[in-house]
């Protein structure tokens, strides 16, 4: 494989890690992801039990999560069920950047610390509430451009293609499509038409299907993960059109691995899941130790990003 | 000595008071007439309303102009920097933070007078030339709509490329009526509003979170505050003034 580095700062508590020693029982973290169908989200739970398993004296891990990627009702019922629990600290991928926040705001009320991860809450909707919840992840927009870039080399100037995005009411979706975006921009290609695919394979397939129809002239489809990539090579290969349209993807989920290998994807981006619940659960440690108000907690921890494509 | 001793213990005491304010660096582009050169001074109703606003609150401004693609790249590496009026977009929120909306701006299509009549709908533009400015909300809504534009780097040079028929329409935020108050060439007229959004201030991400705090304090209405409405009657643009008070449902005092 072929790695372009694309390492953001790395953040200082990870270099200053060390043993905490709780006086009573330790904290209890909860996690609460997207959708459990979705491979990244695996990853990422995987990660935050392995952390939990080699560090039992340090924190007791709840890790739960919804099936469907756009469940916001089912995630508010999660994070009230666990907020009558009694944990000390929240960790949420939300499934919408606007929708979760009530909750949110209920469970900090409740003197719960919350730290967001993976997709970014709406700063709109934080300074409108005047409240801080941190961010742990990565630049999507970073992360979008490199792998927009790597397929744009491949165009002539002038090509036209479309978009596969992740359901409107997330920020990394419309983020990854910023990326796709400026890289399009500088290479000369224009965006022909903009589906949603709702991060889903089939609902993937159906956006690209739809695109490749309304604009027979596409030379390639970016798409906001890798799950929507999978669906736009069955909706290529059913219309016939594979090896003229590019497709590119986003999450380098175990799934796609299979599609790089053989070109039908021609890169992704990996934005290590599980080293992102890592990163976010040490930054809970680190303020619950700490007694850090949820007021003062850091405003972002970049993690890594990288892109991957064929060698 | 004895002097000195007393000095020293009253610098002690008095220590909080005698601590300096905190100091932020703001980047900002011009957006005439709210944000101008002046001397070569960054001036116009933005720079001194925030200015007064960040006072109040113990904060202490350096301005600098900018142009805002530099300015955003700038925020996400440069310690106690601010960017103030810039428009938001998913991709910077994941490195460097909004902290509080500054006004509100409308996007909006403009024609030569006379070459365009009213559109009603986006997919209007589809038959037409569009430049519009490089605001990620604007791509957004152009994209989804499948309208093709050239995106324009400078906004405030739309206007004059739109005179000089580089194009059948401009979408924009900047306000002609504002700019032409003595029309020179040919006339512009808006043909369609497309959007309402608004500018922020955006900050490094590790801003101390006092200053932090202090900011938001000072932006519940942007830099429309009841204490800066004497700024905006200074500049000749208290209707501004009003019509946001009114848009936000925080009336003007009187």
């Amino acid at each position: 494989m072929k790695w372009l580095r694309l390492w953001c700062c790395l953040p200082l508590l990870l270099l200053t890690q060390s043993a905490w020693v709780w006086a009573s029982d330790p904290p209890t973290v909860a996690i609460v992801l997207k959708s459990m169908q979705n491979e990244f989200f695996v990853q990422m739970a995987d990660g935050a039990k392995a952390y939990a398993s080699a560090h039992p004296e340090q924190l007791r891990l709840a890790v739960e999560g919804v099936k469907a990627e756009t469940d916001v009702s089912g995630q508010e019922l999660i994070i009230r069920r666990l907020l009558e629990q009694k944990i000390d600290a929240l960790i949420v991928v939300p499934t919408d950047s606007v929708a979760m926040l009530p909750v949110l705001m209920q469970a900090i009320a409740a003197g719960v610390l919350v730290i967001n991860m993976d997709n970014k809450l709406d700063d709109r909707a934080l300074a409108l509430e005047g409240v801080n919840i941190p961010f742990v992840g990565p630049s999507n927009f970073a992360g979008a451009r490199s792998v927009g870039e790597f397929v744009a080399k491949k165009l002539p100037a002038g090509s036209q293609v479309g978009l596969i995005e992740g359901p409107p009411g997330s920020i990394n979706a419309r983020a990854r499509s910023d990326g796709f975006r400026a890289a399009l921009r500088s290479a000369g290609l224009s965006v022909a038409g903009i589906r949603s695919g709702y991060w889903d394979v089939e609902q993937g397939r159906l956006a690209a299907a739809d695109l490749l129809q309304a604009e027979p002239g596409l030379r390639a489809l970016f798409c906001g993960n890798d799950n929507m990539a999978i669906g736009a090579v069955q909706a290529v290969a059913a219309a016939g059109k594979q090896g003229q349209v590019l497709i590119a993807g986003y999450d380098h989920i175990p799934g796609i691995r299979r599609y790089i290998q053989d070109g039908r994807v021609l890169a992704t981006a990996d934005q290590y899941p599980n080293r992102q619940a890592e990163y976010a659960i040490e930054l809970a440690l680190h303020a619950l130790v700490q007694g850090t108000k949820q007021a003062d907690l850091p405003g972002i921890v970049q993690t890594p990003v990288q892109l991957v494509t064929l060698p | 000595m004895k002097w000195m001793i007393c000095f020293l213990w009253g610098c002690l005491l008095t220590g909080s008071s005698w601590a300096a304010s905190p100091v932020i660096e703001v980047y900002a582009d011009l957006y005439p007439p709210f944000i101008i050169l002046q001397g070569g001074q960054l001036s116009g109703p933005y720079i001194d309303a925030f200015t007064q606003l960040a006072k109040e609150q113990g904060i202490d401004v350096h301005y600098q102009a900018m142009p805002v693609r530099r300015l955003m790249k700038r925020l996400a590496v440069q310690p106690n920097s601010c960017g103030l009026a810039v428009n938001f977009a998913p991709g910077e929120a994941e490195t460097i933070r909004y902290i509080g909306r500054v006004a509100p701006i409308t996007l909006a299509v403009y024609a030569r007078a006379g070459t365009v009549g009213k559109l009603v709908n986006l997919e209007q533009l589809r038959q037409y030339r569009v430049g519009a400015i490089d605001v990620a909300e604007l791509n957004e809504l152009l994209d989804n709509a499948a309208i093709r534009y050239e995106p324009l780097a400078k906004a405030g040079n739309g206007i004059a490329m739109l005179q000089a028929n580089r194009f059948d329409l401009l979408v924009s935020d900047v306000l002609p009526e504002l700019l032409m108050a003595k029309p020179e060439g040919v006339t512009i007229q808006r043909v369609m509003v497309l959007a309402r959004v608004e500018r922020w201030l955006a900050c490094h991400p590790e801003l101390p979170p006092a200053t932090l705090n202090g900011l938001r304090k000072a932006l519940p209405v942007g830099v429309f505050a009841d204490s800066v409405q004497g700024i905006w009657s200074r500049y000749g643009l208290l209707p501004v003034y009003d019509e946001v008070r009114r848009e936000w449902g925080t009336p003007a005092p009187h």
